[in-house]
C-alpha cells in the first residue's frame, strides 16, 4: 500500500477522471434507450425468450404464468400491467411499478420471463418490429 | 495475523482457515443485503458488500485465493438465498468484476476508490449481457444507463470503505 500513498494525489486524479468517463457515458446512453414512450396497446409477455401471451391493456385482466421455475401472476388494471405475485427468490417484479407506456419493461429474471408494452402500430417501434410483424 | 502480505510463507492450513474466514464474512454481507433489499426495483440494483471482500483482499491476498474465496461465496450464497439463474449472473458479474479490479491493481494506476469504480460497473455490464443472452431479448439494454449509474454508486461507496479498511489493515495487522 505505500505506493498507494506516495502517488495519492495523481491516483486520485486517475480516479477523478475514470468516474467523470464512466458518468458521462451512462448520461448519453439515457436518452439512447428513453425514447419516445406513448400509452401502449398490449403487454407480450415472453417466457425465455419465447412469446407466450400478449394483453390487451383495454381488459382488466389477470395471467398466472407456471413454468418449472416458478409461478409470477400478471395484473392488467386501469390500461397498467403489474406483477401481483411470484415465487421468485427476489420479488423485483412484484415491486416494480406498474407499466403503461410503450418500451416499459417488467422483468423476473430468475423465471426467464418479460413482460413489455407494445403499441398498436409495430411497425413505428424502432426494435423488434420483425418479430411484431411475423405475429 | 488473519492478514499477511508474505503469501509465500503461508502454510495451507493459514491458507485454509484465512479463506474460510473471509467466506463466512462475505456470506454475512450478502445475507445483511438479502434481508435489506434496497427499494429500487430494476434487477441488479445493488450495493454489492460483499464485494469488499475481493477488493480488499485483492490489496493483501495471492489473487488465486481471493478467486477462490469469490466463488465460493457466490456458490454458496446462490444456494442459499437464491436459485441457480441468480448463481449464474453472480458469477458473470463477479469474474468479470474480479479480472477488471486484478488488472487494476497490477497497473497501480487507481486508487482502491477507481478500483472498485470499474468493478461496479463492469459486475452490472457483464450481468445485464447475460441477461440478455439468457433471455434472447435486447429489450434489458433499457436499463444500462441506471445499471452504470448504480455500478457507479456501489463502486464508488465500496471503493471508500475498502480504502479506509485496508489502511487500517495495513496499520494495525501487518507491522513493517
Amino acid at each position: 500500500m505505500s505506493s498507494h500513498q506516495k502517488s495519492a494525489s495523481k491516483l486520485l486524479k486517475n480516479d477523478i477522471v475514470l468516474l467523470a468517463i464512466l458518468v458521462v457515458v451512462a448520461l448519453i446512453l439515457f436518452p439512447m434507450v428513453a425514447h419516445s414512450k406513448k400509452p401502449g396497446a398490449y403487454a407480450l409477455v415472453e417466457l425465455d425468450g419465447a412469446e407466450y401471451a400478449t394483453l390487451s391493456l383495454g381488459n382488466d385482466t389477470s395471467l398466472t404464468v407456471t413454468t418449472d421455475q416458478g409461478t409470477n401472476t400478471i395484473v392488467v388494471r386501469n390500461h397498467e400491467v403489474s406483477v401481483e405475485s411470484a415465487n421468485c427468490p427476489d420479488l423485483i417484479c412484484v415491486n416494480h411499478a406498474s407499466i403503461s407506456l410503450t418500451g416499459e419493461v417488467i422483468v423476473c429474471l430468475p423465471h426467464k420471463l418479460v413482460i413489455t408494452i407494445k403499441s398498436d402500430n409495430p411497425a413505428k417501434e424502432s426494435e423488434g418490429s420483425i418479430d411484431a410483424v411475423a405475429e | 495475523m488473519l492478514l499477511q502480505n508474505n503469501g509465500n510463507k503461508k502454510t495451507p492450513a493459514i491458507l485454509v482457515a484465512q479463506s474460510g474466514v473471509l467466506i463466512a464474512l462475505a456470506l454475512v454481507f450478502s445475507y445483511v443485503e438479502h434481508i435489506i433489499p434496497i427499494p429500487i426495483p430494476v434487477p441488479g440494483v445493488k450495493l454489492g458488500l460483499a464485494n469488499l471482500v475481493t477488493l480488499t483482499g485483492l490489496f493483501f491476498l495471492n489473487p488465486l485465493q481471493v478467486f477462490i474465496i469469490l466463488v465460493s461465496r457466490i456458490l454458496l450464497a446462490g444456494f442459499m438465498f437464491g436459485n441457480l439463474s441468480t448463481i449464474i449472473y453472480s458469477l458473470a458479474g463477479g469474474i468479470i468484476s474480479f479480472l477488471l479490479m486484478y488488472g487494476a491493481t497490477k497497473l497501480k494506476a487507481f486508487s482502491p476508490l477507481g478500483i472498485s469504480l470499474l468493478g461496479g460497473v463492469f459486475h452490472n455490464l457483464a450481468q445485464l449481457a447475460v441477461a440478455c443472452l439468457i433471455l434472447k431479448s435486447t429489450t434489458l439494454l433499457a436499463y444500462l444507463p441506471v445499471l452504470m449509474i448504480s455500478g457507479i454508486t456501489a463502486g464508488a461507496l465500496i471503493g471508500i470503505v475498502s480504502k479506509t479498511v485496508s489502511a487500517y489493515v495495513n496499520r494495525r495487522i501487518i507491522p513493517d
